[in-house]
This record gives C-alpha cells, structure tokens and sequence, in this order.
C-alpha cells in the first residue's frame, strides 16, 4: 500500500501509470469545471466565482504538466544521461492526481471568492467558512507533502539520484517550473 | 552451506582467500588469492547478476520476473555496474 501510494514508480509499468495519470488527468479536469476550480501554476489551485470550462482546465493541467516535466526531463539528463523521458513524464503525470481530490472542498461552491472584493470582505468570508477551512489547509498541506514524496520518488527511480546535487536540481526544476507555468497560463488561459 | 563472509567483520575491509581444500582428497593450499569480483558483490546482487544472466540481458524480463518497474531494475543494474567498476 505504502509503494503503491508513494512509490508506485518502483512497481507499475509504464503503460500502466500513462494510462492511470491520463483518466486522472481527464476525470480531475472535468470534475474540476464544476468546483469553480483554477490551477495557474503547477502547485496552484483557487477558487473563484468565475467558472472555467473543461477544456479550459485540461489546457492549465496539461501546460503544468509539459512544463515541470521538461524542466524535470533536463535536471534528471543531467545527473543521468540513461533518464528516460516517459518515467520523468508518468512521475509528474501521476504526482498531480492528489491534486484533482483538493477541488472537491469546493463541490458546493462555497470557498469561491471574487478576489476582486476589498481585504475586509475578503477576511470576514474567511471568518464565517473557518469551520470549513481548517481541515481543509490541514488535507492541503497532507494533500502538497504526498504530491512532493510522489514527485520527488518518482525523480529519484527515474534518473537514480543520489546525494545533494539531485536534490538541488529537483528543487530547482520545481522552482522554474512554477515561474514559467503560472506565466504561460496568464498570458494564454487567463 | 554458510554464506560466504567478504568483508572483515572487525574492520569491513575485503577479504582474501588464504586457504582452499579439496573435498576428494583433502588437499590444502595456502597463499593470499583476492576475491573474484564476482563474489565482491552482495548476495542480493550476485543473484540479480544471474537472474538476468538467465534473462538473456533483458531488463524487461527481469522487471517482469522481480515485479518492479524497468527504471527500477535498471538502477539496480546500474549500481552493481558502479560497485565492479571501482572494484576492479
């Protein structure tokens, strides 16, 4: 259970975590449409009352994707020059599924906020959902370490790193990733 | 049979053959032979060297046959590749 959740990399075939992360992907992004959800970055996700559609959505999710996993792709060559591009590709494909479960705190568009609205309006929204939002920072932060044991599990079997200079790429290939995913959506989706 | 020690308990470094036997007619003969570098490695990964010996070569076979993931059974490969390497 611990591998298949954390390390399912070590276990599963290619074809079986592609075809896995692509449902996910398709599933996560419809049922998103309906939760008012926005993921413009690759760790992002905002409600708002403006709804975005299907396609909407699967065009962010698959811009996050490409984006960390070329960054990933070159920090994982350059440790290893054996690293292949479909296990870097299922590692991000599959470390964003725990990300789809978090919009569905929004099924009943109650966390939807116009972040237009002044600070105070803003503040006391968060003061009268408080019983909704602490378990639900509480499952994001559970729901952000597993998506980063996943990813970073999946970078290790990937390209065989070992020691702190992998760890530093890895954490500089997330870094410029999410700087360049938030950047293409604003300019494209946004 | 006893598992064959390779490292020195005392001070892990390798060790080396100073006595062999024959089992028909008993014949000892001492020196100081090194290890082949075979039997350096760990018993796991003699028995990964065989089993994909067997395989013939193949990574993908030996993924099947372990229940592991190819990168997986290739890192493994890749380790013992490094282990000879700076054995030899």
């Amino acid at each position: 259970m611990k591998v298949t959740l954390f390390k399912p990399f070590e276990k599963y075939s290619e074809s079986q975590l592609l075809l896995f992360g692509i449902i996910f992907l398709l599933i996560g992004s419809y049922v998103s449409s309906f939760c008012h959800a926005n993921f413009d970055g690759f760790f992002d996700l905002h409600f708002s009352n403006y709804q975005l559609t299907f396609t909407e959505l699967l065009a962010q999710n698959l811009i996050n994707i490409v984006v960390l996993f070329i960054c990933m792709y070159f920090a994982g060559f350059y440790r290893n020059k054996k690293t292949r591009l479909i296990d870097i590709f299922n590692t991000v494909l599959i470390a964003r599924v725990p990300f789809y479960f978090l919009t569905l705190f929004n099924v009943t568009n109650a966390l939807s906020v116009d972040a237009n609205l002044p600070i105070d309006e803003i503040t006391e929204f968060a003061m009268s959902n408080l019983l909704l939002l602490i378990p639900m920072t509480v499952f994001m932060i559970l729901i952000v370490v597993w998506m980063l044991a996943l990813l970073y599990n999946g970078y290790k079997i990937a390209t065989n790193a070992k020691g702190n200079n992998s760890i530093i790429l890895f954490i500089v290939a997330l870094f410029a990733a999410e700087i360049i995913s938030k950047l293409i959506i604003y300019k494209t989706i946004l | 049979m006893s598992k064959l020690p390779i490292l020195c308990p005392s001070c892990d470094s390798t060790l080396s053959v100073s006595q062999l036997t024959c089992t028909s007619c008993e014949t000892h003969i001492s020196g100081n032979y090194l290890l082949p570098v075979f039997l350096r490695l760990s018993e796991d990964e003699q028995l990964f060297v065989v089993n994909f010996t067997t395989s013939g070569g193949s990574l993908k076979e030996m993924a099947k046959k372990l229940g592991k993931s190819y990168p997986t059974v290739r890192n493994i490969l890749d380790d013992i590749i490094e282990k000879l390497n700076t054995e030899t």
